[in-house]
């Protein structure tokens, strides 16, 4: 009985050993992978370019757990050198300007390990082969991602580097997708890698697969099958592959050439919806009023100026600080305007000659206000994130969102004008002072006071012209002069006083301006749209919609 | 390279609707080779360009734009993100980590009161003219200009990146030459970088015109001299 005590108590013992002795390897495995990754981390300190990219082919390789937070972190410019010990950490997001210290994470733990002041790190740089190597790394741990459209870039990722484990890798995740957009990316790539397959079948169902995928990189490959090599004959040898090549590259031309067409189009409209922003405001202006006003074009610049400092005066608040510049802008364009309307153009009704010269006047004082306030440099003002990138309709179809975003605003700030003019008391006694100016004093309309409104709203719209403006060009003192012949074109192409006449006028020469730039180049393009222009006034001297009725006879 | 392979563009100054341009840029880009934009686009029309580049995602991994007129200052005045990871080529940069750039950045600051205001290559370029002209006036004894000119060749002064600008008889000086990518902060980080100085030629020795042209104001006394005919073309130069 004891002896038994005992054996079981040795036997005991020596599973415990053998555990202990276990466990201890796994410690020390354990650690040395660690100490490698470590050594291979802190490399990175003072690697050229070079070195760093065997580094992260090594850490990648390792295997180990860390390897992807710290790519990712080296990625987004977020691995940093502490001085002091030049120990390497992540640091938890990128330099905001606003913080001076940043919050530092270990490279092995991932644990937080304090703050640093931002002097007191140096970070470790990468650059553009770097970042596109980081990427495609990247892309094959995200591969397995539980959100579709992180899969879906790293699937586009993967495909610019088709080398055989990529392949393999895309293949595997193909096998287990579920999502039918990554799947359908997943298919392209195999297919794209395909063409290159010994098997005639493969190369067949791959052609089929891409031929609906519209993409250029696809029409490039099945281009390639049918070019001839030096001596003659086919790079691809079977006849079948070509037929089913030259099909598909048919095919795909055909449909990039119209989504190109329609392309081209939505440039057109795009150009042609800032011609109308900037010119619907002259159009009450100088159509309504007669009013020739240089300062137009200074007015839009308030607008762009006004839009730089609401975005100071809300830091961190871009998304919404645009959609609280456009009232601001319009208030601040507007005011600007009656103040030039009362001070100056009311002496000068009646005077064209006069009042070109005065207003041609304000918009120098104003451009070398503006230039001793903010100084002559470009002021930047940023894109809100819903505003910057594109809109991807299909493979070869994409619609930048500022652009997109324009157009919309542009067709509401038109509509808002008409209703104003058409439906609202404002708007009548507009239109009857500008139709007949001693009948409508004579109903008891106070005809000096509704100059100074309808002054005050064309201006007001110039100065929302202006916040469209400043997410497209430079925000300086010299943004009106650009804009201004192009906008008085407008006007006297569409009819002077006619809303309707600038919004067609607009988008007509913006659409005709895009649709000739491929074939003559931007400068030629612009000149032909002037003789063209020139020579409709010569026939219609009124523009496309001319003022009708009594009101036109004596102007 | 075959000329299918160069695509060359031209647009009007201050040009701002940059939407067909970038979308051939795209397409072009999109061959499959390798491909870089090589951008003579000077002043306010850049800023456009870039914000077109970034929405219609076209980054610089992809398809890096190499300007020639893009500097700190011109940053400075615009959103930088959408250009991180481009380039642009200069003798120069702000972030060139030596004593010498250190100091002068610190004693611009002061001068300027505003820790904000970058440097850049011009501002190094005049850094470096002002100091060979008192070399020279001293050397010379007197600051008529003629006899300060004379001076000129030979002279030797430090630049800021820790190399020295040397008054070669052609009158250009020794520089190195930097190729920087854009930071999200405006700043450059240095990718490459000749080893040492380069000597700046005043003729081309590509063009078949330039070929035989040289420039020395030592011992020709000329700055066209054409080393075939032995002639200097002077103010005549076609």
């Amino acid at each position: 009985m004891k002896k038994s005590f005992i054996r079981l108590g040795v036997q005991w013992l020596f599973v415990l050993l053998l555990l202990a002795n276990l466990s201890a390897r796994r410690v020390y495995a354990q650690s040395a992978s660690d100490a490698n990754f470590l050594a291979a981390v802190g490399e990175l300190r003072d690697a050229t370019f070079a070195d760093k990219e065997n580094i992260i082919e090594r850490l990648v390789q390792s295997g180990h757990a860390n390897a992807r937070p710290v790519l990712t972190a080296f990625l987004e410019d977020r691995l940093y050198v502490r001085n002091e010990d030049q120990k390497i950490f992540l640091v938890k997001s990128a330099t905001e300007e606003s913080s001076s210290s940043l919050e530092l994470i270990d490279t092995l733990s991932l644990k937080g390990a304090g703050l640093a002041p931002i002097d007191q790190l140096t970070k470790i740089g990468t650059n553009n082969h770097l970042r596109r190597i980081l990427k495609t790394m990247l892309a094959r741990f995200e591969l397995s991602s539980t959100d579709p459209s992180v899969r879906l870039n790293a699937v586009r990722d993967i495909e610019k580097d088709l080398d055989e484990g990529n392949v393999r890798l895309l293949r595997e995740r193909s096998g287990v997708e579920t999502d039918s957009r990554v799947k359908k990316e997943l298919d392209t790539g195999l297919a794209l890698a395909a063409l290159g397959d010994s098997n005639v079948q493969a190369r067949l169902s791959a052609i089929s697969t891409l031929r609906y995928s519209l993409r250029q990189d696809a029409l490039n490959k099945l281009e390639a099958l049918l070019e001839k090599s030096p001596d003659g004959s086919f790079v691809e040898r079977d006849e079948r592959v070509r037929h089913a090549a030259a099909a598909a590259v048919e095919f795909i031309s055909r449909w990039r050439t119209f989504y190109s067409g329609i392309e081209t189009l939505f440039f057109g409209l795009s150009l042609g919806s800032v011609l109308v922003l900037i010119a619907i405001g002259l159009a009450i202006t100088f159509g309504v009023m007669g009013v020739i006003n240089m300062a137009h074009g200074e007015l839009m610049m308030l607008g762009a100026y006004t839009t730089y400092v609401v975005q100071v005066a809300m830091p961190g608040h871009t998304a919404i600080s645009i959609l609280v510049a456009i009232p601001a802008a319009f208030l601040v364009a507007g005011f600007t305007g009656i103040l030039i309307e009362r001070t100056i153009i009311r002496f000068l009704y009646g005077r064209p000659l006069e009042t070109l010269l005065a207003t041609f006047g304000v918009s120098l004082i104003l451009q070398q206000l503006v230039r001793s306030i903010f100084t002559a440099l470009n002021r930047s003002v940023e894109t809100p994130a819903w505003m910057s990138g594109s809109l991807q309709l299909n493979e070869s179809l994409a619609i930048t969102y500022n652009r997109l975003y324009i157009v919309i605003f542009t067709l509401l700030v038109f509509s808002a004008l008409l209703i104003v003019l058409k439906h609202t008391r404002m708007g009548l006694k507009i239109r009857a002072v500008s139709q007949n100016r001693a009948m409508a004093r004579a109903m008891g309309i106070r005809s000096e006071w509704v100059d100074a409104m309808a002054f005050g709203l064309g201006s007001g719209i110039a100065g929302v012209a202006g916040v469209a403006l400043s997410q497209l060009t430079n925000v300086n003192p010299n943004l009106g002069q650009s804009y201004i012949i192009d906008s008085f074109l407008v006007v006297v192409f569409g009819g002077v006083g006619s809303l309707w006449g600038a919004m067609v006028g607009g988008m007509s020469m913006g659409v005709v301006n895009q649709l000739l730039e491929p074939y003559s180049g931007a400068v030629l393009a612009k000149i032909f749209v002037l003789i063209a222009l020139i020579l409709f006034i010569q026939t219609r001297p009124r523009g496309l919609f001319p003022p009708t009725g009594r009101s036109s006879e004596n102007q | 390279m075959k000329p299918a392979d160069i695509s060359i563009n031209y647009t009007p100054f201050g040009y701002s609707d940059w939407q067909a341009r970038v979308a051939a840029i795209k397409q072009f880009g999109s061959a499959g080779k390798k491909t870089a934009v090589v951008s003579t686009i000077n002043g306010d029309a850049n800023v456009p360009f870039y914000k077109e580049l970034a929405n219609q995602k076209i980054s610089a991994e992809d398809i890096p734009v190499v300007a020639f007129s893009v500097g700190e200052e011109e940053l400075s005045g615009l959103d930088a993100k959408p250009l991180v990871g481009h380039l642009a080529a200069w003798n120069y940069f702000e972030s060139i980590n030596t004593s010498e750039n250190k100091a002068f950045i610190a004693k611009w600051h002061t001068f300027i009161k505003n820790p904000k205001r970058t440097t850049n290559d011009p501002m190094e370029a005049h850094y470096i003219g002002f100091n060979l002209w008192v070399k020279a006036v001293q050397k010379a004894g007197t600051t008529d200009v003629d006899k300060v000119i004379a001076a000129l060749p030979g002279l030797e002064t430090p630049d800021l990146t820790g190399g020295i600008a040397k008054v070669l008889p052609n009158h250009h000086i020794t520089k190195p030459v930097y190729i920087g990518e854009v930071r999200a902060d405006g700043q450059f980080d240095v990718v490459w970088k000749t080893n040492g100085t380069v000597p700046g030629q005043a003729w081309s020795t590509y063009l078949p015109a330039d070929k035989d042209i040289v420039a020395d104001w030592v011992t020709l006394k000329c700055g066209n001299y054409n080393k075939a005919t032995k002639k200097c073309a002077g103010q005549n130069y076609k």
